[in-house]
């Protein structure tokens, strides 16, 4: 595919060389044809470049999946944890690669910063942010994908299999799953994050092949938010089990290896409006907790 | 509750929107931290532990003239006297647009009265005094409004006290680490027990101002020629000590400690007029609403929030610790990382002279 004889010898960007290939391209994750030019897959909205290193079963990046309803608090946490790994230094560095990577760090911190929570994703594929990283693991470098999955197009996965080609491919092919659980809308007595965590994890489970003894796959339940329910802060097992009870009992009853953690971004949150419509803000940047979910899901693969 | 809460909020705002306290006369500029003289601590306890209190007009005449003198001794050493007239507060626009990454501030010029304020943040060890002294079950430190909640401003063990304390006092390593989860209430009273009150925000930014230039020595001497311009480059300083974060001078997420320190570590953050961690460690409850002096704000609720200022140890942005941000929280939480310091003037118009016969 790369040609070595026309391919630019200092472009850093891998995406580049796809340009140069003279077939259409596959995609790795939903198999349909693109246009030589494409960055992103024009079925599904994958990056090309991250897509077809995935399908390649050897060595392919593993795929560490976020999943959570919309507005439960993933894209903040995606976006700041990348931040915090991108300024470590020492022996647990962390990398990146492609510039499209740096692009929810950059979305996000910057959103933050200026003193206002990023806006929603959208559910259109092709505006999605892909993280494509590196960390130490197991004395050599493990490389890793977090796609910033939008909410919506889960429930759409979860509620008719088949409308969300990406979703489902992403879903099968991953390694690990990092569920958010939005901490305080279930602090305030709603359970509806607790039925879509267990909606999302049967759809997960009937992925995973007919009725296996317990589902293998690596699951990290996240409490977002716990700045809105503070007494779970540092009790993630004692307070996950009263706010979620149904979610706790499956992975109870049918999970192999999961873990609950309670995370935040924010020390607390306001709305100002805009007119018609509110957007929210963060009172101060206090990340909390951010990096152990990750970290936990990296150690238990194999 | 809400409701009350309110009311009691108006009355709290209103009360501060100008700052207590006529002009004073006498000390001009502050003193750098004077060692502690022996003595002092074993023959008035009560000077060296509630100074202002025994200073109050109302009282100050119950006490000898050694003890007066030294309250004052503690007061000089202890607190920093800001005379700087008028502050620039930095507002927030609120109306700006979010997604663009152009943010004007609205500046506000205030007038603040001359006051002292503490070097240090209120430390543990200093707030057990309040706690021994039967403070949470004293009714005159809190508002009619919160007396039957001051039964829910307990620690661990469910004793009166901090939320983080256990059996109704710290744990001995953090004895000179600022007391935090206090909510916004006990802050008050243990301000109002030691005869001081929490400052207000523009106080607090008055305290902050940096040097006049970057590079100009941190309590250099005052060019009173130029007393406008000089004012005007202080209050542009974004930290205390100049525009650039330094993750050696405060404890912020980036200085890489995580949790509190004794209330006495960073000096080089000092601000020119002697006051300590203003930036970093923990935020600081202030006596002033959020969002006072920004403009176009439109909240979904109004959560009767007030204004926190400075910074703490998981702060992750420097310049959301830094003199132009303002954060907030609600008067009831009792964060692990907000804490407080305290103000004094003298009331009615009297000048130190009066008050204290000799201050020198
Ligand atoms: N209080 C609080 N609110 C948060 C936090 N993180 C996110 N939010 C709120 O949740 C909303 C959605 O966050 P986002 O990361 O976009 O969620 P996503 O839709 O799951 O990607 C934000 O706009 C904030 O209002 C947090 O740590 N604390
Ligand atoms: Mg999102």
């Amino acid at each position: 595919m790369n040609n070595s004889l026309t391919a630019p010898a200092a472009l850093p960007l891998t995406s580049y060389r796809l340009v140069q290939s003279a077939s259409p391209i596959e995609c790795g994750l939903c198999g349909e044809p693109n246009g030589k030019n494409a960055e992103r897959c024009r079925h599904c909205g994958a990056p090309l470049v991250l897509s077809q290193q995935l399908a390649n079963p050897k060595n392919a990046p593993r795929i560490l999946a976020v999943i959570g309803p919309p507005e439960s608090g993933k894209t903040c946490w995606i976006g700041l944890w990348s931040d915090i790994m991108a300024r470590r230094s020492g022996h647990d560095v962390y990398n990146t690669y492609g510039a499209f990577s740096v692009a929810i760090q950059h979305h996000v911190v910057g959103c933050l910063s200026r003193g206002w929570f990023p806006p929603a994703t959208e559910e259109d594929p092709t505006t999605w942010f892909w993280l494509h990283g590196s960390t130490h693991h197991r004395k050599r470098r493990l490389q890793f994908v977090v796609p910033d999955i939008a909410g919506r197009a889960v429930t759409a996965a979860v509620e008719a299999s088949g409308s969300q080609p990406l979703v489902a491919g992403l879903l099968q092919l991953c390694s690990a799953i990092l569920l958010t659980l939005d901490g305080e809308r279930l602090a305030a007595g709603d359970r509806a994050p607790d039925f879509w965590a267990l909606k999302a994890l049967h759809y997960l489970a009937d992925l995973s092949g007919p009725q296996p003894p317990a589902v293998a796959k690596p699951l990290a339940l996240v409490l977002t938010k716990v700045d809105r329910c503070e007494p779970a802060r540092d009790f993630p097992d004692l307070w996950l089990p009263r706010l979620a009870p149904a979610t706790f009992e499956y992975c109870r009853r049918r999970w192999k290896e999961w873990g609950m953690f309670c995370i935040s971004v924010a020390a607390g949150a306001g709305f100002q409006r805009f007119g018609a419509h509110v957007r929210s803000f963060p009172t101060r940047v206090e990340p909390f907790g951010l990096e152990q979910p990750f970290r936990w899901v990296l150690d238990r693969l194999r | 509750m809400i409701r009350w809460l309110s009311e009691y909020w108006q009355e709290v705002v209103a009360r501060f929107q100008v700052p207590a306290g006529g002009p004073v006369t006498g000390e001009a500029a502050s003193d750098p931290v004077a060692p502690v003289e022996a003595g002092e601590t074993c023959a008035f306890p009560l000077a060296q532990v509630r100074p202002a209190w025994l200073l109050a007009p109302l009282r100050v005449d119950q006490f000898s003239s050694e003890e007066r003198e030294a309250a004052w001794r503690v007061i000089r050493r202890t607190m920093a006297y800001i005379d700087v007239g008028k502050v620039v507060v930095r507002g927030r626009d609120w109306q700006a647009d979010p997604d663009s990454s152009s943010q004007q501030a609205v500046c506000t010029e205030v007038h603040v009265e001359p006051f002292w304020i503490d070097r240090y943040l209120v430390s543990n060890r200093q707030f057990a005094e309040f706690v021994r002294d039967g403070g949470y079950r004293q009714p005159e430190f809190w508002p009619q409004q919160v007396r039957d909640m001051v039964y829910e401003f307990i620690d661990q063990s469910g004793r009166p006290g901090p939320r983080f304390w256990e059996d109704g006092t710290f744990p001995a390593e953090l004895a000179d680490h600022p007391v935090v989860g206090v909510s916004w209430f006990e802050a008050c009273a243990y301000a109002a027990w030691a005869g001081k009150r929490l400052p207000t925000d523009v106080e607090w930014l008055a305290a902050s101002r940096g040097p006049a230039s970057p590079g100009a020595p941190a309590s250099g001497s005052r060019p009173t020629a130029t007393a406008e311009a000089w004012q005007q480059l202080a209050d542009a300083s974004a930290y205390p000590w100049g525009d650039l974060f330094d993750p050696q001078r405060a404890n912020l997420w980036e200085t890489g400690i995580g949790t509190t320190v004794p209330v006495d570590w960073f000096p080089g953050g000092d601000s020119p007029a002697g006051v300590r961690q203003l930036v970093g460690n923990v935020w600081e409850w202030t006596a002033t609403a959020f969002a006072q002096y920004d403009h176009g704000a439109d909240f979904e609720w109004t959560p009767l929030w007030v204004s926190l200022r400075g910074g703490a140890y998981d702060t992750y942005f420097p310049m959301q610790a830094s003199r132009w941000f303002q954060s907030a929280d609600w008067p009831l939480a009792r964060r692990r990382n907000v804490g407080f310091r305290c103000v004094w003037t003298l009331p009615d118009g009297g000048s130190l002279d009066s008050t204290i016969g000799s201050p020198t």
